[in-house]
């Protein structure tokens, strides 16, 4: 007897249709799986064995082969339990092979029958959705990630038997609610807002202007000034996700297997690894080429603390992603590319003690310490980041006379009128998303500048001595402050402000 | 260089392992020269320890002594022992006077008449940096040699504002002449020698620097000079024994006051207590030591600053104290991104400066 059903595997961030094929033939008892299964497919012959015999179906003693088509493609994962499980009672009739032929079927079997969680369900919806499925069976546990894909009936199903009671149509399961991706958005909550962040004026300024465009920021402070929590209130006053952007972040994460709980990414990503993450983990790979931090902060922030702490080497890898947008792994088993979109917040002390220029103490690093920290940080690593910002050290006293900060509600409506003004100014150059990513062509024909703002620049070339790369970054940054002015050209005024963000380039530090 | 055979003997002797300035002193005393004790060192047994005796001993061989001049012609260094014609006479005035001197560069810059030494902190303030850099180069200008330790800091700027006023300095070390100390400042002691200035030091060209020899060579940098100038310095600085050494060779000591809260100022607030001159500008110390005439005081046809209002607003501030882009936002109410631009057009037109810690001060 044959039965074949649909299920998906990945690649990448997309789901890959494969067709599950079982015979049951007379001979001695036997069961194979063949289509390139890994070790977990494998495996799975002893829990569906178990499985369907714990929920009291019946298991044939005959001669069982799997087939899991494209058969050249490596198959990985427990996934294909429940299409092989159910594929195996329809060759005994107990399902109907006809109902099952069209549907994709999804899930891993605990050894009673239970069904557990799958690693990257969204990118397979979507697929199956882009394939024309129109139903699809998986574990109940995966149900909040499929809840924004519209067009496809899913079917949450908590064990083997309940399956296969709603196949057989003795208790149909409810399909799952589409949810308005509007409606996610509503109801997110930050836990981290600006209105907690005493004193620090220009620096919530500067982010400002950073989440408005889109610009890399450089943090530098004494320890203990607030940037680490600063960092974590971007997220809040960035412009809203779109539902597309969200799609693919939750894919990323769907398919690394760090999914939130609501199911859709309504916030940004925040991702913070520690400074001893390794080049894998950041950029992405493993035998399977699995997304690093750097995809799973697409469409959001990405922030390194203690910047010079990271290993240098893992640095350097950044530069490349950074510039693309995308990052390709390759492996020799796998090739995958991965969006890599993020906005880098990274924050270092001024010295190797921390106190370089503080009031309250007194640092102790002779200027050579203090240029090999710095130096730790590569040039072309510092030409990718627009903003750098000094972060002042807030005396404990002045803490509590400080009046009750704007919170990060009004500083995001601001970002976001900006972020419109971009979008449509960019509207016939897809590849510019915001400010940031402005280059030096298109710099000229998007960044007018009024007569006084050209001669300031000329006359801060000069006398600060700004480099080449360092003076269209201050011409990026113009830009973005004169957006959230609502203004069109770039004036002086603007080029001013754009001029306080260059702390790093200073000449007092060198 | 060529020696002369008995000054030769001289600055062997003094190479000796054990035998400080005062031993120094005393066996060249009593044995009349250095030669009896290369002769026959048996008769400098009773004049010295068990250790230092044995040493000398070992020390007494044809191999030893040629190595020291050989180093010494290599390196370029030259050696002057205290009862050379060209040694410093200034020097001794201590009571105990280096044996040797070891030099690498001008060595007629040692006999100059007009010498200050300006010694300080290693870590100084902006205040102290300025001082020190515009106080050098007026007096620089009028033909001073400025002695100074080359060490980090006032030291440091005191050299280098020197070579920028085009003058020539004395860089006494705690180290040998051939182990830098500190390394960073290995490309300015190239450039001392350059512009006709000179390194000095009392120890043998490969000893490194000790905890010790920082003390004993600020006794040289006093007694070079005719005055010695302190910036900044804590109570217990080294500045201080320099200042203490200037003291008993009975030199002039200058001194910069300062706020009685910075605890930098500390140490010539304390030595202008006790008698010390207070040096408010330049010219005090030129006009003090008849070096130089105070310039007819120039009515001030300086540009006229013009100010808005609201850079009045910051500038008023700013004037009696640095403060941080905080600080002044909450005082003076303006939003951030005003204030941004208010301070850059003050920065660009050089009324005021940046520095470190995002904070802001008069220029």
């Amino acid at each position: 007897m044959l039965s074949t059903t649909l299920s998906y595997g990945l690649i990448g961030i997309d789901g890959l249709q494969i067709t599950v094929e079982v015979n049951v033939s007379n001979g001695l008892p036997l069961f194979e799986i063949v289509g390139l299964p890994d070790a977990a497919v494998k495996e799975s012959r002893e829990r569906i064995r178990a499985a369907i015999k714990n929920c009291n179906l019946p298991f044939p003693d005959d001669r069982i082969t799997v087939n899991l088509a494209p058969a050249d493609i490596k198959k990985e994962g427990p996934a294909y339990d429940l299409p092989i499980a159910i594929a195996i009672l329809a060759c005994q009739r107990r399902v109907n092979p006809n109902v099952i032929r069209n549907m994709a079927i999804l899930g891993e079997l605990a050894l009673d029958g239970s069904l557990r969680s799958v690693r990257g369900v969204l990118p397979m919806a979507i697929s199956a959705h882009d394939h024309g499925v129109e139903s699809m069976i998986l574990p109940k546990v995966n149900a909040p990630e499929v809840m924004c894909v519209s067009g496809v009936n899913f079917y949450p199903a908590e064990t083997l038997s309940d399956v296969v009671k709603h196949l057989s149509g003795e208790k149909p399961i409810a399909p799952i609610q589409t949810v308005e991706f509007s409606s996610m958005i509503q109801k997110r909550e930050h836990a981290f807002d600006f209105k907690f962040v005493k004193g620090q004026r220009s620096a919530k300024r500067a982010l400002e202007i950073a989440a408005a465009g889109g610009h890399n920021v450089l943090m530098v402070g004494p320890p203990g000034s607030g940037k680490t929590l600063m960092a974590r209130c971007v997220p809040s006053i960035l412009p809203d996700m779109s539902f597309e952007e969200a799609l693919v972040a939750t894919r990323i994460h769907s398919v690394a297997g760090s999914m939130p709980e609501s199911g859709l990414l309504t916030e940004r990503p925040f991702r913070s690894p520690h400074h001893t993450a390794s080049h894998v983990s950041l950029v992405g790979g493993g035998i399977h080429a699995v997304p690093g931090e750097i995809s799973k902060a697409h469409n959001g922030v990405l922030f390194l603390d203690e910047l010079p702490e990271y290993r240098r080497d893992v640095l350097e890898a950044l530069r490349q992603p950074m510039e693309d947008g995308f990052v390709t792994i390759t492996r020799v088993s796998a090739q995958s590319t991965y969006p890599s979109e993020f906005m880098l917040i990274c924050s270092m002390n001024p010295c190797p003690c921390g106190h370089f220029g503080s009031k309250t103490h007194e640092c102790r690093c002779s200027p050579n310490d203090i240029k090999r920290y710095l130096s730790r940080i590569s040039g072309p690593l510092l030409d990718r980041i627009d903003m750098h910002i000094e972060v002042e050290s807030i005396p404990a006293e002045r803490l509590s006379d400080e009046l009750e900060s704007e919170p990060s509600k009004d500083i995001h409506e601001r970002v976001e009128n900006a972020r419109s003004i971009q979008r449509k100014r960019y509207i016939n150059t897809p590849s510019l998303a915001c400010n940031a990513r402005l280059s030096a062509q298109t710099l000229q024909r998007f960044c007018p500048m009024d007569k006084e703002a050209k001669e300031m620049l000329n006359l801060a070339t000069q006398s600060m001595g700004l480099s080449n790369r360092a003076y269209t970054r201050v011409i990026k940054v113009a830009r973005t402050i004169a957006d959230l002015a609502g203004e069109n050209k770039i004036t002086a005024a603007h080029i001013a402000e754009a001029l306080q963000y260059r702390a790093i380039d200073d000449k007092y530090w060198h | 260089m060529e020696y002369e055979i008995k000054e030769q003997y001289r600055i062997w002797l003094s190479s000796v392992k054990g035998i400080t300035p005062k031993k120094y002193k005393f066996l060249m005393e009593t044995l009349g020269d250095a030669q009896p004790v290369w002769d026959d060192p048996e008769c400098a047994r009773e004049f010295l320890d068990e250790k230092t005796f044995k040493s000398l001993k070992q020390m007494r061989s044809e191999e030893v002594f040629f190595r020291l001049f050989y180093t010494l012609e290599k390196s370029g260094i030259t050696a002057i022992s205290c009862l050379h014609t060209d040694y410093p006479e200034t020097l001794l005035d201590l009571y105990d006077p280096p044996p040797v001197l070891y030099i690498r560069g001008n060595i007629e810059l040692l006999k100059e008449d007009r010498m200050l030494a300006v010694v300080g902190t290693r870590t100084p303030t902006y205040d102290g940096k300025k001082t020190t850099n515009e106080f050098v180069k007026t007096i620089a200008n009028e033909d001073v040699v400025i002695v100074s330790g080359l060490a980090r800091g006032i030291d440091t700027i005191a050299h280098e504002s020197t070579l920028q006023a085009g003058g020539r300095t004395i860089a006494v070390l705690g180290s040998g002449l051939n182990s830098m100390y500190p390394a960073e400042n290995i490309k300015l002691s190239e450039t001392i020698i350059e512009t006709g200035g000179a390194l000095v030091s009392e120890m043998l060209p490969d000893e490194g620097p000790q905890k010790w020899s920082f003390p004993m060579r600020n006794r040289i940098i006093a007694a070079l000079s005719k005055g010695v100038l302190i910036v900044e310095g804590k109570k217990t600085s080294g500045a201080m024994i320099t200042a203490a050494n200037a003291l008993d060779l009975s030199r002039d000591i200058y001194a910069i006051p300062g706020s009685i809260y910075a605890r930098l100022s500390e140490g010539p607030n304390h030595l202008i207590q006790n008698g010390a001159f207070p040096a408010l500008s330049p010219w005090d110390i030129l006009e003090a030591e008849r070096w130089g005439a105070r310039p007819e005081e120039k009515t001030k046809d300086q540009k006229k600053i013009t100010l808005n209002e609201n850079e009045q607003k910051v500038v008023h501030l700013l004037e009696n104290q640095p403060r941080t882009f905080d600080e002044i936002s909450k005082q003076t109410q303006f939003s951030s991104s005003e204030l941004n631009s208010l301070l850059t057009m003050l920065v660009l037109r050089g009324i005021i400066i940046k520095t470190p810690g995002n904070s802001y001060r008069m220029q």
